[in-house]
């Protein structure tokens, strides 16, 4: 395997997921399943690794609320592969759950440092 | 986000709808992934096996990965259910004799008691069909003073002075009317037709409050006698009468050979409390000649909002009195006759009128049934404790196998509800049979027959019941596993151990229970049968009356208007009917036996007794016969001889008492002919 231990193995948070996927959508354009997968892994630094198979379920939901759409198209390897968009309603869904994230995060940010 | 939530559950319905679908773009989607990870490892220098093999193992189960996509995509737990019930047919395809027990005890407990139920629905539950029919009361009142003239629990009925009072002077009722049923007959128009009529003092439309399908009720000029005679029709005589002709408002009706205009048409299924007639007919008050008695109205009020039952019977009470002052009397009675009556209003809600004495009964039966649901129920859970004990080993495994208590109770609970809902689907057919079969019968006594239907709430007493045996029949094994050891359900020679101590005290409690509750339909049937052998020991009077056919004819004065005339027509009929070959004996009366509706009443004392003013005679009833009448009932005579065609063209004064009266007068039978009684004054010789 070309990866090995770098740094510390992380877990997802709930909920997490959705927003990686709106977020690489959104900052790479439109993607296929292995590139969102790939790019997740490559942003972590490896050390967030899944088994690729389990983002399929989070794809799925985004794009039966609409937030995604998913149409067949080439790879540069003309390859097929089905590639994904942000919809409209998936840059709305995307700033909000930005906002809540910054939110939460300065929240804990702020805890951490003056509980110390 | 409400709206993404609404968009995916619908795409989740398409989605399953059209699972075949995305099924396959799935499976090139993923297919399509891993070729592209395949791809990327070969740049990277992996030989091409190499690089597969790498590109399946960073996408990791492939089989997981379907099933997540599966779950997020289309409707999960309906899935899982079709599997569950898969599973389940297949468990009771296996077992064909279990399965059909327990369906057809379960079909029989549920249909006996879906159909018992749907008469108690009906006839209990519903409210009458009319607007606010809480308000609606029937003017019943008890008058234990009257003897017989009164009639059992509903006491004595209204006289038409009587009505004018209260309508005029009541404080209580929006509206009042009498009703009084007959019937007569419809010429002129086709055949002549016998029809069934309510004949409606004013008020008693407006109470009902039912519009008119066409045109108007009666208004205030219909009740005048001295107007345009009128009638109004119901809904299946003006289909089969006139086809329903638009135009059939202002045309005439020839009813009792008087025509009457048609003013309106009440809609489909209405009724004049429990009648169902083929016309309305207006009563005409002439108040110049009513008198104090004729007791032969019904009367029914809608109550003004907030007046109590009680205070309404106060309010009538308290006219009683106007009501003795204000009227002509019978010509022997003083104006006070009526106190010794002690008449006292007695209002009740229409529809426990409508109901009457059938309430206790009809909740006695559905107790009785329930209690023959619950030994079904006894029965099934029995059944499936047995085949649970059968498959001990077999939810053993499963449970080895790594199923946890929510799927095994989840297959239970399939299979428990197959059968439930294949017992209650052939439960409700029963039912369904059953009623129709009640129905057809039209059995005397039972009140608002038209109302007894498989309505929505007879529906959810079965769905209720289904899910109720479901859970019970498929929860109940489960939970004598809960404390069960899992290794000697396994090994299969300690299995006859692992039918511990609390397996058979279920299984005696169930076996007690069923005992106890046998023993109890037992006993009510037992008395039941004890009451019917009694009821077939009373001598009705009458015998073999499966050989009398009864039939109703009335000839419209207009037709025959002298009594000497109808005298002969009737004396006419009854010769031409004893001619026809099979026909051994004819007779008239104005009513026959049990049939009660109505019958003439009269002071009758005997002769030689004078009347005194302020005593109380008993009224007596009566009916009128022809000769013949006797031995076509099959009634025998204990003295005398019958009348004979003589005696009626004679107009001789004669009657035949029963032996009761004569043995009060005379002493017996014998005594009694050639006797003088006096009805009201006149005397009239016994017979």
């Amino acid at each position: 395997m070309p990866s090995g231990r770098a740094g510390e193995r992380m877990e997802l948070l709930p909920g997490t997921l959705d927003l990686i996927v709106l977020r690489t959508l959104e900052s790479m354009g439109p993607q296929h399943a292995y590139a969102i997968a790939s790019r997740l892994e490559q942003l972590s630094d490896e050390r967030l690794r899944l088994n690729q198979g389990t983002l399929y379920p989070a794809l799925v939901r985004l794009e039966q609320r609409g937030e995604i759409v998913g149409a067949w198209g080439k790879t540069e390897s003309k390859r097929e592969a089905r590639f994904y968009s942000l919809t409209r309603a998936g840059r709305r869904r995307l700033q909000a759950e930005a906002r809540r994230w910054r939110a939460l995060a300065g929240l804990v940010e702020r805890l951490l440092e003056q509980g110390a | 986000m409400s709206a993404g939530v609404w968009r995916r559950t619908w795409r989740r319905c398409a989605a399953w709808a059209r699972r075949g679908r995305a099924e396959a773009e799935m499976n090139r989607e993923m297919a399509a992934h891993v070729a592209l990870m395949a791809e990327a490892f070969e740049r990277q220098g992996l030989d091409p096996q190499e690089a597969r093999r790498q590109a399946r193992l960073r996408f990791g189960s492939q089989d997981a990965a379907r099933e997540s996509h599966r779950d997020a995509r289309g409707l999960p737990w309906l899935e899982q259910a079709g599997r569950d019930l898969r599973f389940a047919l297949r468990g009771l395809r296996r077992a064909p004799a279990f399965t059909v027990a327990a369906v057809v005890t379960l079909a029989l407990g549920l249909g006996a008691t879906l159909a018992v139920f749907t008469v108690v629905n009906g006839v209990l539950l519903e409210p009458l069909p009319y607007p606010q029919p809480q308000e609606l009361v029937a003017l019943r009142q008890m008058a234990p003073g009257a003897g017989g003239i009164t009639n059992g629990s509903d006491g004595l009925d209204l006289s038409l002075s009587m009505y004018v009072t209260y309508a005029e002077n009541n404080r209580s009722f929006q509206s009042m009317g009498v009703w009084v049923p007959g019937r007569a007959s419809v010429t002129g128009r086709g055949r002549p037709e016998q029809v069934k009529f309510v004949q409606v003092s004013d008020g008693v439309l407006p109470t009902l409050a039912v519009p008119p399908l066409l045109d108007r009720w009666f208004g205030r000029a219909d009740f005048d006698p001295h107007r345009t005679a009128t009638v109004m029709l119901s809904w299946g005589f003006w289909q089969s009468k006139f086809g329903g002709a638009a135009g059939v408002v202002g045309q005439t009706l020839d009813v009792n050979d008087r025509p009457r205009v048609i003013v309106g048409v009440m809609p489909r299924g209405f009724r004049v409390v429990d009648i169902y007639a083929d016309v309305l007919l207006p009563i005409t008050i002439d108040r110049g000649t009513l008198h104090a008695a004729g007791f032969g109205y019904t009367g029914l009020a809608r109550l003004r909002p907030g007046v109590s039952l009680q205070s309404a019977d106060a309010d009538l009470a308290r006219l009683l009195p106007i009501w003795m002052d204000s009227w002509k009397n019978c010509p022997k009675c003083d104006s006070q006759f009526y106190l010794r009556w002690h008449i006292t209003p007695a209002l009740r809600p229409l529809k426990d009128d409508v109901v009457g004495s059938v309430r206790g009964v009809l909740w006695a039966v559905l107790g009785t049934i329930g209690l023959l649901m619950l030994m079904a129920a006894g029965n099934v859970t029995n059944l499936f404790l047995v085949r649970g004990e059968a498959r001990q080993q077999e939810l053993a495994v499963r449970t080895a196998l790594g199923a946890g208590r929510g799927q095994l109770a989840r297959q239970l609970l399939a299979e428990s509800g197959l059968l439930a809902v294949l017992g209650c689907g052939l439960g409700l057919l029963l039912a369904a049979a059953a009623v129709a079969w009640l129905r057809a019968q039209r059995p005397a006594g039972l009140p608002r027959l038209q109302d007894i239907a498989l309505t929505p709430r007879v529906l959810w007493a079965a769905l209720a019941l289904t899910a109720l045996a479901a859970l019970v029949a498929g929860l109940v094994p489960l939970w004598r596993r809960a404390g069960g050891d899992l290794v000697p359900a396994l090994a299969s020679e300690s299995r006859h151990a692992s039918d511990s101590r609390a397996r058979r005290r279920v299984r005696r409690g169930l076996a007690a229970g069923q005992v106890a509750l046998a023993l109890l339909l037992l006993l009510a049937a037992g008395l039941l049968l004890h009451s019917v052998f009694a009821l077939r020991q009373v001598a009705p009077g009458f015998t073999q009356p499966r050989s009398v056919q009864t039939f109703q004819i009335s000839i419209p004065p207009v037709m025959i208007p002298t009594d000497q005339g109808v005298m002969h027509a009737e004396n006419n009929i009854l010769n031409r009917l004893a001619a026809i070959p099979g026909v051994r004996s004819v007779g008239l009366a104005d009513q026959v036996p049990m049939e009660n509706q109505g019958a003439d009443w009269d002071i009758v004392v005997k002769q030689g007794v004078p009347f005194t003013p302020g005593s109380s005679p008993p009224v007596r009833w009566f009916t009128y016969i022809s000769p013949g009448y006797l031995r076509t009932m099959g009634m025998g005579l204990e003295a005398g001889r019958d009348f004979t065609w003589g005696d009626i063209y004679g107009l001789r004064h004669e009657v035949l008492i029963s032996d009761n009266l004569a043995r009060e007068f005379w002493g017996s039978a014998l005594a009694a002919v050639g006797q003088q009684l006096s009805p009201a004054g006149r005397a009239t010789g016994t017979r």
